[in-house]
């Protein structure tokens, strides 16, 4: 056909056209048909992937395009027995980041950052060495700070407003509370020990994000509410701890002392209203300054208590009726022969009556008590007082004290120990010692937490708990009357108050050497433990003061802050009863710390009180802090005894998990472990 | 070429006399369906891109409507406007578009902004090339059929407009041109045995490539492998391959992509198929792909039914362009071929390539109106 036409195909040019176009028809329909298949190919293929594949496909697409996002929980707060809140968590902090790339003056900014925190600038130096994109160089910075780091105008500076632990308090609270990491977990003090009821639950929520990581609407959201943390309160009245707190500072500032430690409880139920130790840390800042400060010393650290200690021996004695408070002691002018040591007394006395005894406090007058006693007796009543076994507190790294078995004492350590020499225990086993002889015999149990409510709302309170009878009450009133003696006559003059019958015993105790034995002649710890019971309000404050210089005896450097704390308590027990609890509103916060607590309102209050202004956050956190920083690390335990080892992790605050006997092999943290990251630390041992 | 063809005519335009009138209905009807589609994807494959970007989520459906419209206008224009007129100026758009190549080449820009809105030359200098070739092709028939020299005039245009969109360079642009002119030799009657020794020289040219340039031979052939590089080379592939398969049977639904945020870039040009496909599923691919081939197939009557030579290799070399476009593009987002950066005929955002397919359909049914018009004297 085509042939034929090709023939008369110049006939006419629309004709040539017409001809010319359907010639090649057959042409177009082989293209034409050959693009229609590929589009069937392409329907296919997409019928694999969205058909045959679609599940692995959608499985990918949800797994880049979903993201689980945290919703942060508020840890709870720690309240006061008034129900005043001295640990929670507040938004404001900031974290101050930089991406170290584009940060121009680098210098600077290290340079200011060290000026707030007291860390050297090249910390912060060596941090934007970081060959990360993002580095953070510091956290929990006060607005204020902030506001001053953002007035340099930095590129490449980031601050971020954080929630963050706020101890209002500041110092006075820090080693009793401890402290938290950045997570919000509890690693020192009562934050860990109640972390479980302070710790909230994480919420999470489902997002969709894209590429480049920014969330998205989500009609698919799903999520759990975070769960706020429960509330602990405490049995620590706050008034009473700052006043306690700044008691001890004065006094650690004024003999130059190593520390000085103090506890104020309530003999008749064992609840603890105040208990501190100077020197302290910043609680904010508790990497800074050495870990030593993070202990709580009246729990963590144990003294030989010297002269109060004798009231240990003298229950024993007057429950065993081996002496009564009349009968005569002859003492030896001063001087006495135990095998071939000697005892001496600061005085020299010839004859004294059992009471004048513990009222003068002769040693030689209660060696030869003691002597008659016999070392059974008095270990018997030590560890009926509690000495030598915990107390139970709710707190961590108690140590527990030292007191060696009777039957390996020798006459000497007997003469000793019945003087408070030779023993060790820790600040709370005195207070509690005492308050047996306040609650008519009866040993109390201690108590930190009155309640506590976690974050499913279960409520759990601690009501008091006797331990045991320690003496008959009969005794115990007779103790009373000389401790009562002891202040009005005897050594512990400097603590007696105006209108209130105070019973105390004051010890000045030598330091033991450790290293060579024996005791140093010229370190001491000068105690005083005492009591009021006026009916009204009982009180029973200890107070430590360990290594001060210049002045050693008790009478003169514990007892006069007895005196002072007692009487500043007085007044405060006033305005306690016109005082309501001041909630922190979340609201107040806008400025830095000295702007937004509630203290300066308080402090108004506590003018009455006439004795220096109370810790004043803002002061404090301005004051100078010269010490370097020691970052302490974790020690290699290996090869040492399991006791040692326990001993070395509990004073810093660490929880041990023993497995086996014998001598360490393995720790779970690698010696030279910063000591922060470790709360609990798992120890192998095995017999060698 | 007719003389007098209308008697209602203007300047050219021409009025429709009477009902019999008028385009191939279908072919209407699927261009319509398609440019809706389109409006609807690059809304939802855009939103979010351009909320980002520039606050505001309808920027880039407003800029693609405004497009749409001018096509519109260049759609009506070309469809009023008797294609036989094309003939007598069919060169004129050429030699404009071979001088704006060389323009652009000169300036180092692919775009060329008028009034605000950014032409492709490449994208014209298609059409214009079609058109003419369409024209000379029909007029010297004979001569290309019976000696090489024209068609290795035509070869030779081809190469030039397809070499100068590739020093744009705009390899993919460059390769659719030549295809595009390879179709409308076929088509045109030119013999086997020339178009098969044209093509002989391509393939050394294809190993010195596959040699010389490795790198970029393999980043070509990614698409077999994606995993090979999954945030190199293999990503486009890969994310594009996880929207469409994602899709299913039904889609997640009108705007509910998740692909489009920033996971497969250009999601609202090159690859608004996947999101097409990520949204509506296997149903909606599936008739997107029939109305493209409802579109081929009545664009491929029309030219087998044109009344003249002319009309036949235009409408036909139009239609296979617009073809080659939509099953390369497809190809891509499913992962069937290297990626490209060419847009998918009606859908893509785009410009120029929205306007001057849309004025190709115009012509196209141009030539439809003349099939159905009674018989010219």
């Amino acid at each position: 056909m085509t042939a034929r036409k090709k023939s008369n195909g110049r006939k006419s040019r629309r004709k040539v056209h017409k001809n010319v176009s359907k010639r090649y028809v057959w042409r177009m329909r082989i293209l034409a048909f050959t693009i229609i298949v590929l589009f069937f190919v392409l329907g296919g293929r997409l019928f694999q992937l969205q058909i045959v594949d679609g599940q692995k496909y959608a499985q990918i697409a949800r797994r880049q395009h979903i993201r689980k996002v945290k919703l942060e929980s508020r840890r709870g707060s720690i309240v006061d027995r008034a129900g005043q809140e001295i640990a929670l968590d507040h938004p404001q902090y900031f974290t101050c980041g930089v991406r170290p790339a584009q940060l121009k003056s680098a210098g600077t900014l290290c340079t200011e950052l060290a000026a707030f925190t007291s860390r050297p600038a090249s910390h912060y130096q060596r941090r934007l060495q970081s060959h990360s994109p993002f580095v953070y160089l510091e956290w929990r910075l006060t607005a204020s700070q902030a506001d001053r780091l953002q007035s340099l105008g930095m590129n490449g500076m980031n601050l971020k407003k954080t929630s963050g632990r706020f101890y209002p308090f500041y110092r006075a609270t820090s080693q009793l509370l401890g402290y938290t990491d950045v997570d919000g977990s509890g690693i020192a003090g009562l934050e860990v020990q109640c972390d479980e009821a302070l710790q909230g639950e994480k919420g999470w929520e489902i997002h969709q994000r894209d590429a480049r990581g920014v969330s998205i609407w989500d009609p698919l959201r799903s999520y759990a509410q975070p769960r706020d943390g429960g509330t602990v309160r405490l049995s620590i009245d706050i008034l009473s701890q700052e006043i306690l707190h700044d008691a001890l500072i004065q006094v650690q500032e004024k003999y130059q002392a190593n520390w000085a430690g103090g506890v104020l409880l309530n003999p008749k139920t064992g609840e603890i209203l105040a208990i501190s130790s100077v020197p302290d840390f910043d609680p904010i800042r508790p990497e800074i300054g050495p870990l030593a400060n993070h202990k709580l010393k009246p729990i963590t650290d144990l003294f030989e208590p010297g002269s109060v200690f004798k009231v240990v021996a003298a229950t024993a004695a007057l429950e065993k009726g081996i002496v009564c408070l009349d009968d005569s002691i002859f003492c030896e002018n001063g001087s006495y022969r135990i095998g071939r040591k000697r005892l001496k007394d600061t005085h020299e006395y010839g004859w004294l009556t059992f009471e004048d005894v513990i009222v003068y406090s002769s040693n030689i007058g209660m060696a030869k008590v003691a002597e008659k006693l016999g070392s059974k007796e008095i270990y018997r009543f030590a560890a009926r007082y509690g000495f030598g076994t915990p107390t139970g507190i709710d707190f961590p790294g108690e140590n527990s004290g030292r007191l060696r078995p009777y039957d390996k004492w020798k006459d000497i350590d007997r003469a000793n120990i019945a003087m408070g020499q030779g023993i060790a225990a820790n600040m709370l086993q005195l207070a509690l010692a005492f308050g047996a002889i306040a609650n008519d015999g009866i040993l109390m149990e201690p108590r930190l937490v009155l309640d506590r409510t976690d974050m499913k709302g279960n409520h759990r309170s601690y009501p008091p708990r006797e331990v045991r009878r320690v003496m008959e009450p009969e005794t115990a009133r007779q103790l009373r009357q000389v401790l009562i003696k002891c202040v009005d006559e005897g050594t512990g003059k400097n603590a007696a108050l105006d209108g209130s019958a105070v019973a105390g015993k004051t010890g000045t105790a030598q330091v033991p050497d450790l290293i060579k034995g024996g005791y140093y002649d010229d370190r001491f710890v000068s105690s005083f433990a005492g009591f009021i019971t006026d009916g009204k309000e009982d009180r029973l404050l200890v107070i430590t003061v360990c290594e001060p210089q210049e002045e050693h005896f008790a009478s003169q450097v514990a007892a006069p802050v007895f005196k002072k704390v007692m009487q500043r308590l007085q007044p405060a027990d006033v305005i306690r009863k016109t005082w309501k609890p001041n909630p922190i509103e979340l609201a107040d916060v806008s400025g830095g710390i000295g702007k937004m607590v509630s203290l300066p309102d308080r402090n108004i209050d506590l003018k009455w009180l006439r004795g220096p202004a109370l810790s004043d956050i803002s002061e404090l956190a301005r004051e100078d802090e010269s010490i370097e920083q020691t970052e302490v690390l974790l020690p290699d335990l290996r090869g040492i005894s399991i006791r040692e080892a326990t001993r070395i992790l509990t004073s810093y605050g660490i929880t041990v998990e023993i497995d086996g006997s014998g001598w360490i092999v393995k720790q779970s943290f690698k010696p030279g472990t910063s000591l922060i990251k470790c709360s609990t630390c798992r120890l192998k041992a095995k017999p060698l | 070429m007719p003389g007098k063809i209308q008697k209602n005519s203007i300047l050219g335009f021409t009025f429709p006399q009477s009902e019999s009138l008028h385009g191939d209905r279908l072919f209407i009807l699927s261009i319509a369906l398609l440019c809706a589609v389109g409006i609807l994807m690059v809304y939802s494959s855009s939103f979010y891109m351009a909320w980002q970007d520039f606050r505001n989520p309808y920027y880039f459906l407003k800029r693609h409507s405004l497009r749409l419209l001018i096509g519109f206008v260049a759609f009506m224009a070309a469809y009023k406007f008797n294609y036989h007129h094309l003939r007598r100026w069919s060169i004129i758009p050429l030699i404009i578009s071979i001088i704006l190549l060389i323009w652009v080449l000169i300036t180092g820009s692919r775009w060329i902004s008028v009034g605000g809105i950014t032409l492709q030359p490449s994208e014209f200098a298609r059409i214009a090339l079609l058109v003419y070739l369409a024209d000379w092709c029909s007029r010297n028939a004979n001569k290309l059929r019976q000696s090489p020299k024209g068609f290795l005039f035509v070869l030779t245009l081809v190469m030039i407009t397809t070499g100068l969109v590739m020093a744009e360079p705009s390899y993919s642009a460059a390769v659719m041109i030549l295809i595009s002119g390879v179709a409308l030799l076929v088509m045109s009657g030119v013999k086997w045995r020339y178009l098969i020794a044209a093509a002989l020289p391509i393939l050394p040219v294809a190993g010195y490539m596959a040699v010389a340039a490795s790198y970029r031979f393999r980043r070509v052939f990614s698409f077999l492998n994606p995993l090979a590089d999954p945030q190199g080379a293999g990503y486009h592939t890969i994310q594009s391959k996880i929207a469409v398969g994602s899709g299913q049977i039904w889609g997640f639904g009108f705007g509910m992509s998740g692909q489009k945020f920033h996971f497969l870039p250009e999601s609202h040009c090159d690859f608004i198929f996947s999101i097409l496909c990520e949204e509506r599923g296997f149903i909606g691919a599936a008739l997107v792909l029939l109305l493209f081939i409802l579109f081929f197939w009545r664009g491929i009557r029309i030219a087998v039914k044109a009344r003249d030579h002319f009309g036949f290799l235009l409408a036909g070399s139009l239609i296979f362009c617009i073809a080659f476009f939509a099953l390369v593009n497809i190809g891509v987002a499913l992962g069937s071929l290297p990626v490209t950066g060419l847009p998918l005929p009606f859908i893509s955002y785009g410009g120029s390539a929205l306007i001057t397919n849309l004025l190709a359909c115009g012509i196209v049914l141009n030539v439809s109106k003349h099939n159905n018009s009674p018989e010219l004297t």
